[in-house]
């Protein structure tokens, strides 16, 4: 879940991209920061510090991206500081990335299953999906070991749920309830 | 439980298997953002209804069941649950799954004689309800106007002050109201009693008692007298104490409403017992703080009175005409082919006052929702007059339709009598310098006074009531000492109802004491007066 503040200056920086025609650029500077973040556990801690003085966490930030993101990428990290929102900026890059899927049409699936699907079946999968939904899908692959087999494919808040886990978890409660009725 | 055969199960799995669809299945989900003190908050269910039932299938109840919960907030972006269960197994990124169903619990005949939670599951380990079982909402919208008639029939309490003075109607509503320990409780359960007499009749009205955070052993308590009593196979006793959660107190009252409900329309007679609407307030309080809905008055939400007025408008008595019953609103589609006209379902919520506190914010909301209420006091309790009733700031605003023929005549002028007494009152300490007619009014009611006294679990049939009122009336006991009253009381009941069996029961049944059989009870009660002093006359001496 993003917070209602991320998602305004995300969508803000959005529009400003598209305006700009610089939206492939700017993503791919967001994607980066994102990844960053993600991966360190310490400037996130470092960025929601309290007793750090914004103006180290700017100069640092500065010397972090500086040399890799756009200009206006790194404009909009100081305003992000200057008002005070450096707590969020994960959650700012993250909306960011959502907004985008939105405006490109496309969306996010989460595909289960208890072994790693083969190539072709991915494809396969994928296209059916983008032909049922009519969108371009991003998909995500988890493969979870409990699941025992068959797959389950999550779009949105819906699940479609083939995998032996669930029909077995189905079976125990008819069962239970037989029992009970009997 | 019975033994079942292994080729029996063998039977019944096979059964199951075929009937299973082996489709994937589709479902909405949603995760865990946080939780804690009964309520959890989740991001996704974008579709979720409010009051939808929810799963928590990684979460566990303790008995190998997946924990459910209930939507009570939609927002922006996340839903509030309130999590019927302990929260302790429920962890942040859990998974939550939609059921498409609003809270709903299953009832059938086969409820009566049982204690059950507020989501019908038993506890009393008597094994599953068995019978016909339909599943039906827990919350419902009341009959509309046109489904309803006036309340025509009396709802008899076997409590004399409240069948005299303020009577109560099948269909009405009627607060019992007072503080701690003035027998409110008592009440109820004397009224439950009270309706084995119906059970023999073509109305017989099925009970449903709802005990909202009280204590176990209270619980326990109440089950065991109506067990004794024989009450308990027409009874349900729906239980939320004081151990369990939040949400299972806030929707205890509705499970009792849906199940009275069931009665209601099909055509039967229900009475639903709320003991008490006030801690159901509180443990509504509790969670609306906790899912961060603004604080009014008393810090309870904006909508604690919605809530309790929408739960006692499903108290009603339905039309005694089946071609406008069959059209009535929400009734659910398992319902709908039973559905049948003349039924009622009489409420007797309980509300309990601090210090007798009637203008605190739930008390009189509840008063000005039901139709009359009785008020039972602290000092009456204390100076032995029980059932504590206060005759004179309670009221029954319809009850008086409902009431039998000579009940309604009687209690005319018991009322007044009442009046008159507690206006005199003050002026008692003068004795022998008052004149003659003030005395005589002050003798009546003192009489009147100890006449309406009561014990525990001892209801009276309508008829002992009229008889007894009979003799008040007519100003016999005016000859007896006030000490010698509860004798007399127990003398003359006992040789009214062996002499004129017959004519009691008859009585009992139209409601109406003829001239004549009310000369021949005078006379029996005039004997036994004589007797009476002869006795006290010869204690004395001796």
């Amino acid at each position: 879940m993003v917070l209602k503040a991320a998602r305004r200056y995300a969508n803000a920086f959005l529009h400003f991209a598209i305006e700009k025609d610089l939206l492939e650029e700017i993503l791919e500077d967001v994607e980066s920061i994102h990844q960053t973040l993600e991966n360190s556990r310490d400037l996130k801690l470092f960025l929601k510090s309290p007793i750090i003085k914004p103006e180290e966490k700017r100069k640092a930030l500065e010397s972090i991206f500086s040399e890799s993101v756009q200009p206006i990428t790194m404009q909009f990290l100081n305003l992000i500081i200057r008002k005070g929102r450096q707590k969020i900026i994960d959650q700012i890059m993250k909306g960011f990335i959502d907004l985008y899927k939105v405006h490109m049409g496309i969306i996010d699936i989460y595909i289960s299953s208890a072994r790693e699907l083969p190539e072709d079946l991915r494809t396969k999968l994928i296209a059916a999906l983008e032909i049922s939904t009519d969108k371009k899908v991003d998909p995500d692959f988890i493969s979870d070991e409990d699941l025992m087999g068959g797959i389950a494919v999550r779009i949105h808040d819906t699940v479609i749920d083939g995998t032996v886990k669930n029909k077995i978890n189905r079976l125990r409660s008819l069962f239970k309830e037989a029992a009970l009725n009997h | 439980m019975s033994q079942v055969r292994p080729d029996e199960v063998t039977a019944i799995l096979r059964k199951q298997l075929l009937g299973f669809d082996n489709e994937a299945e589709v479902y909405d989900v949603g995760t865990i953002l946080e939780v804690g003190d009964g309520i959890a908050r989740v991001y996704g269910l974008s579709k979720v209804q409010a009051g939808e039932l929810v799963e928590l299938p990684d979460s566990d109840d303790g008995s190998g069941n997946p924990l459910y919960g209930m939507v009570l907030n939609l927002e922006e972006d996340n839903v509030g649950i309130v999590l019927f269960g302990s929260s302790s197994a429920v962890q942040e990124g859990h998974t939550v799954r939609r059921t498409k169903s609003i809270a709903s619990i299953k009832i059938g005949e086969g409820s009566l004689g049982r204690v059950i939670n507020p989501l019908g599951q038993p506890v009393d380990g008597k094994g599953a309800i068995t019978g016909e079982i339909i599943t039906l909402p827990l919350e419902r919208k009341a009959p509309g106007v046109i489904y309803r008639q006036p309340v025509t029939e009396p709802l008899q309490t076997g409590i004399k002050p409240i069948d005299s003075l303020i009577p109560i109607g099948r269909g009405q509503r009627e607060l019992i109201i007072g503080d701690r320990q003035t027998g409110k409780t008592a009440v109820a359960i004397d009224t439950i009693i009270n309706q084995r007499e119906t059970q023999d009749t073509d109305k017989p009205v099925y009970c449903i008692y709802v005990a909202v955070g009280q204590k176990g052993s209270t619980v326990a308590r109440i089950v065991n007298k109506l067990e004794e009593h024989g009450a308990m196979e027409y009874t349900t006793v729906v239980s939320a104490p004081a151990s369990t959660t939040a949400p299972m107190r806030y929707i205890a009252p509705f499970a009792g409403a849906t199940l009275g409900e069931y009665f209601r329309d099909t055509g039967r007679h229900a009475l639903v017992i709320y003991d008490d609407l006030s801690k159901q307030a509180v443990a509504y309080r509790e969670l609306s703080l906790l899912l961060k809905r603004p604080p009014g008055r008393e810090a309870y939400p904006g909508d604690v009175f919605y809530l309790h007025s929408r739960l006692l408008e499903r108290a009603a008595k339905i039309i005694d005409n089946d071609n406008v019953v069959q059209k009535m609103n929400n009734v659910p589609d398992e319902l709908r082919p039973k559905l049948k006209p003349g039924g009622s379902l009489t409420a007797l919520p309980v509300i309990e006052t601090q210090a007798g506190d009637v203008s605190a914010y739930i008390p009189t909301n509840v008063i000005s929702i039901t139709d009359g209420q009785i008020f039972l006091d602290t000092d009456l309790f204390n100076s032995g007059i029980r059932p504590a009733i206060d005759v004179g700031i309670s009221v029954s605003r319809v009850g008086g339709a409902a009431q039998v023929k000579s009940m309604k005549k009687l209690s005319g002028t018991l009322k007044l009598d009442l009046a008159q007494y507690r206006e005199l009152e003050a002026f008692a300490k003068f004795g022998s310098d008052l004149d003659a007619a003030t005395q005589r009014q002050l003798k009546r009611g003192e009489r009147t006074v100890e006449l309406m006294k009561q014990g525990e679990f001892e209801p009276l049939p309508v008829q002992s009531q009229i008889a007894l009122l009979k003799i008040n009336q007519e100003g016999l006991l005016d000859r007896l000492p006030v000490n010698k009253i509860g004798e007399f009381e127990d003398h003359y009941l006992e040789t009214v109802n062996a002499k004129f069996s017959k004519k009691m029961d008859e009585l009992g049944r139209s409601g109406v004491l003829s001239d004549e059989f009310g000369k021949e009870l005078m006379k029996s009660a005039n004997t036994i007066i004589d007797q009476l002093l002869t006795e006290a006359e010869a204690e004395v001496e001796a």
